[in-house]
């Protein structure tokens, strides 16, 4: 009787055993969303207007948060991040975009008050549906008092996403097994986007390694090459973005140790260790995009690049100007040629959207 | 773009808890004289005069007079001093009944942990005010059937600070958000029972489930159950392992945890 009472206590007890870091299958289903209220979806044209946005968890582009500025913020308040999602809702409102790939997107978390920013982005919009990814969730972080964490990719549409996946990345290998445990978990991931009159259309989202210092941004490249390269072999057309963490093949600084350096921060001096800041130098890393460049079609070529670059630019340390190229479009199908744009207007981030007209194929 | 977290500190931890472990179940293998009946858990029964009941992570206890019972917790002493009363009130054959009187002041804990890089459980942006809490309350035990003893209790908590904590400061985790959600509301209430009692040979069990209600601002509920096997290694040590199962309303939600329960119980005449 007593031992049946144990086992009967076990078993009560399992469906609340939830790991306290989520770490991810290889491959698997995404978070899918709806609006509280559908709107009605527009009739699409002979084009789709995409856009990929790293959206800074609602922090906007002033608060120095500790983990991405020179900051000393860790926990933001309601008051500070409602008023970023309005303004992100009104900006998604304004350029209208068809297809909206999203990064650093929170969704359960404590440095952004625990909103839902999925739900609340698509409860303030036209768009209809959205679906999910997590690469970074964890029920506690016992390090700068970050605690609950849920941050990851999404992808907004006003039309139904469906047949979604999530691959893993490679995780960061300069970094020790402890820390990598409790770290960002890279992914990318992939939804169906029902479209009338654009069949077979997906939808990718990604968010590269940001700092770190190893061959990992490139096995991650590889990764998101390959899940393209898959696509294409099946016959789908794909649309694709995010924050890659790479500068252009053909950009004329690889190095922003000085533009990204806090006050009192010392870089490339013959004493100075580390010689460069973290995740701020692109010298070894600058042919890493190429493969993407060569295979696929991007929405900013690079010539078009090289033309003018500071028009391109969609990153920026807060409270500073723009002044690198992070963000990306690529597809296996037609851009509309110069359609691309780098919507610096945009301040409610450290990254600004870029936006890219794409033809529907007949 | 993210900052590395250095996280060693948790494995000096594991090995420290480990050692501390294995060196006081060594100790305290000595045969002894007979004692009077021993619980693990906080019951209405005073300990004998001048004798200890200590624990690494559950509150230890001290009997400074055959009515009244010292408590305080031996890791957490030096960095949240607290200090519990317990005083027998009524003692019949059928029931015992104690008040129960504590005061703990967290400030210096939560500064501790207000750090950058590992161990910080709270971000070191906001200013902790100077806090205390009170509980006052009763407990009652009484003997279910030979060797198996019932306690219920009834706390009143409740909170003074030196300014109001930033509500952002929690630590939204199981065990540490119930204790320390007082200094947030305000006040609030504490309900639990436990069951306590002999198995086989040297087994026992300690069954418990205590419930926390903080009404303030729109009702609060957490609980804690726990099912533990006690093993009486000697007349004065017991070796305490099982599971709890909690539930909690937390800032981001609702969340049920399974958490291991391991500890010990040393008793000291001192």
């Amino acid at each position: 009787m007593k031992r049946s009472l144990w086992l009967l206590s076990l078993l009560m007890a399992l469906p609340a055993c939830e790991p306290v870091v989520e770490t991810f299958d290889e491959e698997m289903p995404c978070q899918l969303y709806e609006a509280g209220v559908k709107k009605q979806a527009p009739v699409p044209g002979n084009t789709l207007l995409v856009m990929t946005w790293n959206m800074r968890f609602g922090a906007g582009g002033k608060i120095g948060w500790f983990g991405d500025s020179c900051g000393d913020r860790v926990i933001l308040g309601a008051d500070e991040v409602l008023p970023v999602l309005e303004q992100i809702a009104a900006r998604i409102e304004a350029i209208k975009p068809d297809i909206v790939l999203l990064q650093e997107i929170d969704i359960d978390a404590k440095r952004s008050a625990y909103i839902d920013q999925v739900q609340y982005l698509l409860d303030h919009t036209y768009l209809n549906y959205g679906v999910y990814a997590s690469n970074w969730k964890s029920q506690f972080i016992p390090s700068d008092g970050i605690g609950r964490m849920d941050e990851g990719n999404a992808i907004l549409s006003p039309w139904p996403l469906d047949d979604t996946k999530r691959y893993q990345l490679p995780l960061r290998t300069d970094i020790d097994a402890l820390t990598r445990l409790f770290y960002v978990r890279e992914n990318v991931m992939v939804a169906r986007v029902n479209i009338p009159g654009a069949d077979n259309l997906y939808a990718v989202s990604t968010h590269l390694a940001a700092n770190s210092t190893d061959d990992t941004k490139q096995r991650q490249m590889d990764e998101f090459v390959s899940i393209l390269q898959d696509l294409d072999r099946k016959g789908k057309r794909f649309i694709a973005g995010g924050d890659l963490n790479l500068v252009p093949p053909n950009a004329d600084s690889t190095d922003y140790c000085m533009e990204r350096a806090c006050p009192g921060d010392r870089y490339h001096g013959p004493d100075d260790d580390p010689f460069h800041l973290e995740g701020a130098n692109y010298d070894l890393e600058i042919s890493w995009l190429n493969p993407l460049f060569d295979e696929f079609l991007p929405s900013l070529t690079l010539a078009d690049y090289k033309a003018d670059e500071k028009k391109y630019f969609t990153n920026a340390q807060i409270n500073s100007d723009w002044n690198s190229t992070l963000d990306y479009l690529f597809s296996n199908s037609e851009w509309v040629p110069g359609s691309h744009q780098a919507r610096q207007e945009a301040p409610e981030s450290d990254h600004c959207p870029a936006t890219a007209l794409w033809i529907i194929p007949k | 773009m993210f900052q590395i977290l250095h996280l060693n500190w948790i494995r000096r931890l594991g090995v420290a808890a480990g050692l501390t472990l294995s060196a006081a179940t060594y100790f305290a293998q000595k045969p002894l004289p007979p004692e009077p009946p021993y619980f693990f858990s906080n019951t209405a029964y005073t300990l004998p005069v001048r004798r200890g009941g200590f624990s690494l992570l559950h509150t230890s206890r001290y009997a400074i007079s055959p009515r009244v019972e010292l408590g305080f917790h031996p890791l957490l002493i030096f960095l949240s001093p607290d200090i519990e009363v317990k005083w027998k009130q009524i003692e019949t054959s059928r029931y015992t009944l104690s008040s129960f009187h504590s005061v703990n002041y967290v400030s210096p804990l939560l500064r501790t942990v207000q750090m950058e890089g590992a161990g910080g459980f709270v971000s070191p942006e906001f200013d902790m005010p100077e806090m205390f809490a009170f509980q006052n309350g009763a407990l009652i035990s009484m003997e279910l059937r030979k060797g198996h003893h019932l306690t219920g209790k009834g706390l009143f908590e409740f909170s003074v600070h030196s300014a109001p904590p930033d509500e952002r400061s929690t630590i939204d985790l199981p065990i540490v958000f119930p204790r320390s959600a007082v200094y947030y509301k305000g006040y609030g209430f504490i309900a639990g029972a436990a069951v306590e009692g002999r198995l086989f040979r040297r087994f026992g069990y300690l069954a418990t489930s205590d419930a926390y209600f903080f009404p303030k601002g729109g009702l609060d509920f957490f609980s804690e159950s726990s099912l533990c096997l006690i093993w009486q290694t000697g007349k004065r040590f017991m070796l305490l392992g099982g599971a709890e199962l909690t539930f909690g309303e937390y800032p981001f939600g609702s969340q049920w945890h399974l958490l291991p329960v391991v500890d010990f119980r040393w008793f000291l005449r001192i």
